[in-house]
């Protein structure tokens, strides 16, 4: 076991001051006064900042690999527009050198999958970044579907012109397959009366379930245009929907804020190289969260690596974000968002990630200076009870 | 025309920072700067009390108004990908003042930029250095032209994926196209100076500029491997050289070194998907000006904006580079890399009163840039 003291503890969803943690695989317990058992390790920290191991929820790492080439591609499948079957649990490099950086980096939990060249591209996975079995690596095997909207899934089979090549035939296509699913799985029900069962089909078969479970769905969509797509459909077929990217999220903030409708917010460290990211800013966070917008924060990894959320979560709150919400949308805000907490590490977790609470996943970081600022950095990352990175004798990835 | 700059911290880069210096700008030039000095009753005063009074930022590597921002005409005039040696074309020919960029620019700091077009070519063409504020691209040109782009590794290989056919596919096949056009070039004058009416080649002209070192190679160039065949062949003809991005930099320090070439190192914050990127790290200009390289930072522009240059250099910072050469690198060091340093990149009498008053230290998070002058005449204000 490891014991950190003299910790000041943002737990997640707040900042609680001034105390002290005992961690083994799980959080055994947050208190000022807490009493060592005799084998533990005890970490001073001397007043440092503690929060839990970061989360970032829409990531591709594992299937756009470090160093890789198209090798390390393997993100959308080209095989057609509609492939909601494909698990992202199925492809993902466990030993991709994304996932060492971003724990370094002081992120332990990642929602990674499939791009979006493809309008349903398939379902993400929710991960730990720690190198360990790769069973106890799953956080959930399926954590989302991905769906993509807008200019990305509109242009990839327009060489030649296919259907659908225009926003409309875009969202045309997300409402047949999702019609199509209800249709299908009212044939499977009956199916126990009448004895004829549909043909089975694996796509319908999947998102059947989707809707069944209530799996959230995220729509990546940059242009507030589609963004206001996503909700409408989200509200056709009462999905668990989520908005991804959000480039002109703060165009329809209040939109957003009055359908309850969650956003993952990615930052752009890019230039505005196209129409879809020509009115990119850091305000969005802020915007979003004055709305009453859920509001979570990710990278978007590898395209921009994940080690580097902390820093995003800091310009969002430079623009704006307050400072208890800019921690919580790289914490516990992703973490709820995506339930995460429901089916935890092993039986042992009954809290998810992106929380320091008993019973959590013993996940946390021990910062050097500010983690909203430019110069912080994580000390010490510790993940499932073990210290993972420590700045003072492994070599940083920056 | 006398405008002064009073009160502020003044870092001039060149030399210690002032505490409440005054700057003094006399018809666009630096007059003067000091904590003494006497501002003449009828001068103009800026007060920047509480304020950091810095040079304009620099950034030697970028493609602004070239790729234009908010467009999806993203590839369209940085590239002449008609074939892999395009010596002839000119940066200068091509920038828009208009891109939305320009105004991102100054707001953020950035006062001279060095414009420059590729990598998808070996040979890409001639880059300018340019002033971030204007609507006629002449009339904002500092230098003209500024250096000859090169490029080795994936890009001119594979140019962008794209189908260029007359394109090498080898980095062999890279290094042959560059070799064969500067023996073209030196065979090209040779011929000229013999006979003054052999005809005129435009391309043969400019790399003969090259090679008569009027102005240097900059070379984009990122794997270990590729940084040593760029020494031996910028060797090999004798050029003056940059080398820009310089991505895996850090594994080979003492080859760099030797060599006596500055570096231009940057972009980050990018994926690292391929082998030219795989090892990019903030680490990199640390190392490289603590071995005594000369260093300027870019963020490559359009791919890592310029309005986020300064937490690129701040990640430079928590990466181990000391906060005064990441300064340098974003300032003096670019702008003699890019060939003007006698006239921008410090704050020292004769200069152009290129100025940027930020509320902090340009490295802190909540810093913002209030005002940016160029020539002495506001071109941003807050």
């Amino acid at each position: 076991m490891i014991a950190i003291k003299n910790a000041v503890l943002f737990d997640g969803v707040r900042e609680v001051g001034e105390t002290s943690l005992l961690l083994d695989a799980a959080i055994v317990s947050v208190d000022r006064a807490i009493e060592l058992p005799e084998d533990s390790e005890c970490i001073d920290v001397d007043g440092a900042y503690v929060t839990p191991g970061l989360v970032d929820a829409h990531v591709y790492m594992g299937l756009w690999c470090t160093g890789a080439g198209s090798e390390g591609r393997d993100l959308s499948d080209s095989n057609g527009t509609v492939q909601p079957q494909l698990r992202a649990l199925d492809s993902v490099d466990w030993s991709d050198a994304n996932f060492g950086r971003a724990l370094a980096g002081g992120v332990a939990t990642v929602v990674t999958g499939p791009g979006e060249s493809n309008i349903f591209g398939g379902q993400a996975l929710a991960m730990r970044t720690e190198e360990c079995p790769v069973d106890g690596r799953v956080v959930r095997s399926v954590a989302s579907l991905r769906v993509a909207l807008g200019h990305e899934p509109k242009t990839t089979y327009s060489k030649s012109v296919q259907y659908p090549s225009t926003r409309m035939g875009v969202a045309a296509v997300v409402r047949e397959q999702f019609m199509k699913a209800q249709e299908y799985a009212i044939g499977c029900r009956e199916a126990t009366d009448s004895g004829k069962r549909p043909k089975f089909d694996f796509t319908l078969q999947t998102l059947a379930e989707v809707m069944a479970q209530r799996t959230p769905v995220t729509f990546y969509a940059s242009k507030a245009n589609d963004i206001v797509t996503a909700v409408r459909i989200t509200k056709e077929f009462d999905l668990s929907g989520i908005i991804v990217g959000a480039t002109e999220g703060h165009m329809v903030a209040e939109f957003l804020g009055e359908a309850g409708m969650p956003v993952v917010f990615i930052p752009m460290m890019d230039g505005r190289m196209s129409v879809e990211t020509r009115n990119a800013t850091f305000e969005t966070a802020a915007a979003l969260a004055e709305a009453g917008v859920d509001v979570a924060i990710s990278t978007g990894a590898p395209s921009l690596p994940s080690e580097y959320l902390p820093v995003m979560a800091a310009l969002c709150m430079k623009a704006g974000l307050p400072r208890q919400s800019a921690l919580r949308a790289i914490t516990g805000g992703p973490a709820a968002m995506f339930g995460l907490a429901q089916n935890g590490l092993g039986n042992a977790v009954t809290v998810g990630p992106g929380h320091i609470a008993c019973g959590a996943p013993a996940d946390a970081v021990v910062w050097e200076g500010d983690p909203l600022s430019l110069t912080g950095r994580p000390k010490l990352v510790i993940a499932a009870g073990k210290v993972a990175h420590n700045a003072f004798r492994d070599e940083a990835p920056w | 025309m006398l405008l002064a700059l009073t009160g502020g911290r003044v870092i001039p880069v060149a030399n210690c920072d002032i505490d409440e210096g005054t700057v003094l700008i006399d018809n666009g030039r630096i007059l003067d700067v000091g904590s003494r000095i006497e501002i003449p009753a009828d001068c103009e005063r800026i007060n920047c009390a509480g304020r950091v009074v810095l040079p304009g930022f620099v950034d030697p590597h970028c493609h602004i108004g070239l790729f234009v921002e908010g467009e999806d005409t993203y590839w369209s005039d940085a590239n002449e990908m008609s074939s892999p040696a395009v010596p002839q074309v000119r940066a200068l020919d091509a920038l828009d003042p208009f891109d939305t960029a320009f105004q991102d620019a100054p707001a953020a700091g950035f006062t001279t930029v060095l414009v420059t077009p590729g990598s998808g070519d070996v040979i890409c063409g001639q880059s300018t250095v340019t002033k971030t504020s204007g609507t006629v691209a002449d009339q904002m040109v500092l230098r003209h032209p500024a250096g000859m782009k090169f490029a080795f590794g994936g890009n001119p290989k594979n140019p962008y994926r794209t189908k260029a056919e007359n394109h090498p596919t080898t980095r062999m096949g890279v290094a042959a196209v560059f070799r064969e056009a500067m023996y073209r070039a030196r065979d090209y004058t040779e011929r000229k100076e013999a006979d003054p009416s052999t005809p005129l080649d435009l391309g043969m002209e400019a790399l003969a500029m090259v090679l008569q070192r009027k102005m240097p190679a900059r070379v984009h160039v990122s794997r270990g491997d590729d940084i040593l065949t760029v020494i031996r062949l910028c060797k090999e003809f004798g050029v003056d050289f940059t080398m820009e991005h310089v991505t895996d930099g850090h594994l080979v320090v003492g080859e760099i070194v030797d060599s006596g070439a500055p570096c231009v190192v940057g972009p980050f914050f990018r994926p690292r998907g391929v082998s030219e990127t795989r090892n990019w790290s903030f680490v990199t200009p640390g190392v490289l000006a603590k071995a005594g390289v000369k260093v300027a930072l870019t963020v490559d522009h359009p791919f890592t904006p310029l309005r986020h240059a300064r937490y690129s250099a701040a990640m430079a910072i928590r990466a181990g580079m000391d906060e005064r050469d990441a300064l340098r690198a974003m300032t003096i060091n670019a702008a003699q890399i890019a060939g003007v340093g006698d006239r921008v990149g410090s704050i020292e009498p004769g200069k152009d009163a290129d100025l940027v008053v930020m509320t902090d230290h340009p490295f802190k998070l909540q810093a913002d840039v209030e005002m940016t002058l160029i020539g002495g005449k506001v071109v941003f204000r807050k």
